[in-house]
């Protein structure tokens, strides 16, 4: 364990207290406001010295977003749902995040699908273990006693595991798209624009809103060309986006 | 001036208005340049506050105003919220959207919302704004307008009277989740596929190999359970000894063995029927015999006054191992 991560999980309690007081005090959004901004920035210490579980996602973007910090929170929901996409209190924080933001039409990302929002790999590793334990069994029985079931019982195994490959090949395939594309969160209400610079026009006649989420496709010059929910493809300024 | 040149001037064409589209690209994309093209006199710019002495978090407007500019509808707004001097300075820099000027406006105002970061005294900083001059000597033409910095003071905030507001938010984000050993984060590594296929080739190899240690009669009987027709028969065989009549279903699974593992026609039911039969099938003389004695036993034991001794299915298990070839 580095230093690091032992300070962080010796200081773990702190952003929890934190959260807490900012809990027993939410009769007064002005008082309870300063616990959660001071539980986030706990949070996101905790985080960067290598706390990262889902719960410690879930917790980092609550205290954000009670901070009044939204581009923050939806950014933090990300960074968990790297670790846990099918995480399901990430996924319906995700969806209440984004309800707050203020979308145009057609700009609002669609809930995460795919197998890497349904099934963990874990869960593919346990199904692979009972089919292997099926197939280990079948072919134990047609080698020794010869039951008459231990063939289909040893198929049934095989069969398993080949769709616990396909699976975990499946889970490969979609984390690959999510590595190529990653999730950028607009900090302030920004106008994308035809190219990297102040100078280009507009691409759209309204501003990409703040918490608004985006997919990064090349960076230059302190630019991002990024591709919005709706397939258009336009550029931000890098000062204006965030990355979880 | 005669009146003939006085015609001709009010005659004469007005000379174009300068428009940014004139100057090349990589004019248009210079630093600090937004656009402002002069007409002959200097281009000016400055900063207004609507306050200078606001009260931290709020928000004031602050005023760029561009005068003299030839083209005034042309001009882009300076964007503050990239530039790291004005970051720091405030907390919050937005846009605020104007009509677009008329071409032949004397000024531009651009307008942007802003919050101080902090108390204290500060002064804005100062913004070099670049204007192009077509009158200019060829090298002078880009000339600067500098907009001063303003002062202003950023006092302590004003006692609020505000009513008290309760936090609001959805429900769950007012729970602090706590963690779980399951499902573990992450994913499992290549040494647990691994781990996982070749425990179960292990696993799975050393019980067919401890099995055939532990119990060689068994890994026997095993040997002679591949085909379909032996396996059937010793089931059956089996079930015989706790069958009400053993005798009778010993002679049933034995017959049914013949029929299913040579061939034996179905019509052959009576020992001299079996005999002929497999005599037809080319067997060897001394097995048809035992087969043949078999039968007669069990049909001697069946129509024999009661109290005979049953005939075991063991000694039709003895005869098919024999057969099969596994026999001890």
């Amino acid at each position: 364990m580095t230093p690091a991560v032992l300070v962080a999980v010796l200081s773990l309690g702190q952003p929890d207290a934190a959260f807490r007081d900012g809990l027993d005090l939410r009769a007064d959004a002005a008082v309870a406001r300063p616990k959660f901004v001071e539980a986030a920035k706990g949070y996101d210490a905790a985080w960067q010295a290598g706390e990262r579980t889902p719960a410690a996602a879930t917790n980092r973007a609550r205290a954000h977003a009670l901070a009044g910090d939204l581009p923050g929170a939806i950014a933090a929901v990300h960074a968990g749902l790297r670790l846990a996409p099918y995480d399901a209190d990430l996924l319906r924080d995700l969806d209440t995040l984004r309800d707050a933001v203020e979308y145009p039409q057609a700009v609002r990302p669609a809930r995460p699908g795919g197998l890497r929002a349904r099934v963990s790999p874990w869960d593919v590793l346990a199904f692979a273990a009972l089919a292997a334990v099926l197939a280990g069994v079948g072919l134990a029985r047609r080698f020794t006693t010869r039951d008459g079931w231990a063939v289909p019982l040893a198929a049934v195994g095989g069969v398993g595991l080949l769709i616990a490959a396909i699976a975990g090949w499946q889970l490969a395939r979609e984390e690959r798209r999510e590595i190529d594309k990653p999730v950028l969160v607009v900090v302030r209400d920004t106008t994308p624009r035809k190219g990297n610079g102040d100078t280009y026009p507009g691409l759209t006649e309204w501003k990409l809103p703040r918490g608004g989420e985006v997919r990064e496709l090349h960076r230059r010059g302190g630019w991002v060309q990024a591709e919005l929910a709706n397939g258009v493809v336009g550029w931000l300024p890098e000062t204006a986006v965030i990355q979880p | 001036m005669p009146p003939l040149a006085i015609l001709l001037l009010v005659l004469s064409p007005a000379a174009p208005r300068p428009s940014v589209n004139d100057l090349s690209p990589v004019d248009r994309q210079r630093d600090d340049f937004y656009g402002a093209m002069s007409g002959g006199g200097k281009v000016t710019a400055a900063w207004a506050l609507s306050s200078d002495k606001p009260p931290i978090g709020s928000d004031l407007t602050l005023t760029l105003t561009v005068t003299n500019a030839a083209n005034p509808h042309e001009l882009s707004r300076p964007p503050l919220a990239d530039r790291d001097d004005f970051r720091k300075l405030f907390a919050a820099i937005e846009d605020i959207p104007g009509p677009t000027p008329p071409p032949d406006a004397a000024k531009v105002e651009f307008r942007y919302k802003v919050r101080p970061r902090a108390e204290g005294a500060f002064r804005l900083p100062e913004l070099k704004y670049l204007y192009y001059a077509q009158a200019a000597p060829p090298d002078r033409r880009f000339q600067t307008a500098f907009v001063v910095g303003v002062p202003f003071t950023v006092t302590k905030p004003p006692v609020s009277k505000s009513p008290v507001v309760p936090l609001d938010g959805p429900p769950q984000f007012f729970q602090v989740r706590n963690g779980s050993i399951f499902p573990p984060s992450g994913k499992p590594t290549a040494g647990w596929w691994a781990g996982l296929l070749g425990g179960a080739a292990v696993l799975t190899a050393g019980w067919v190999v401890g099995w055939r240690v532990w119990y060689p009669d068994a890994a026997r009987l095993a040997r002679i359970r591949r085909t379909r027709a032996v396996r059937v028969a010793l089931d059956r065989l089996r079930a015989a000894a706790r069958s009400p009549d053993p005798t009778a279903a010993t002679a049933a699974a034995f017959r049914r063995y013949l029929h299913d593992r040579f061939g034996l026609p179905y019509s052959a039911t009576t020992p001299a029927e079996v005999a002929a039969g497999l005599s037809e099938l080319n067997l060897p003389p001394d097995r048809i015999a035992e087969a043949e004695e078999l039968l007669r036993d069990c049909d001697a034991v069946r129509f024999a006054a009661a109290g005979d001794a049953p005939v075991s299915p063991d000694e039709a298990v003895r005869l098919i191992e024999q057969w099969e070839g596994v026999a001890t």
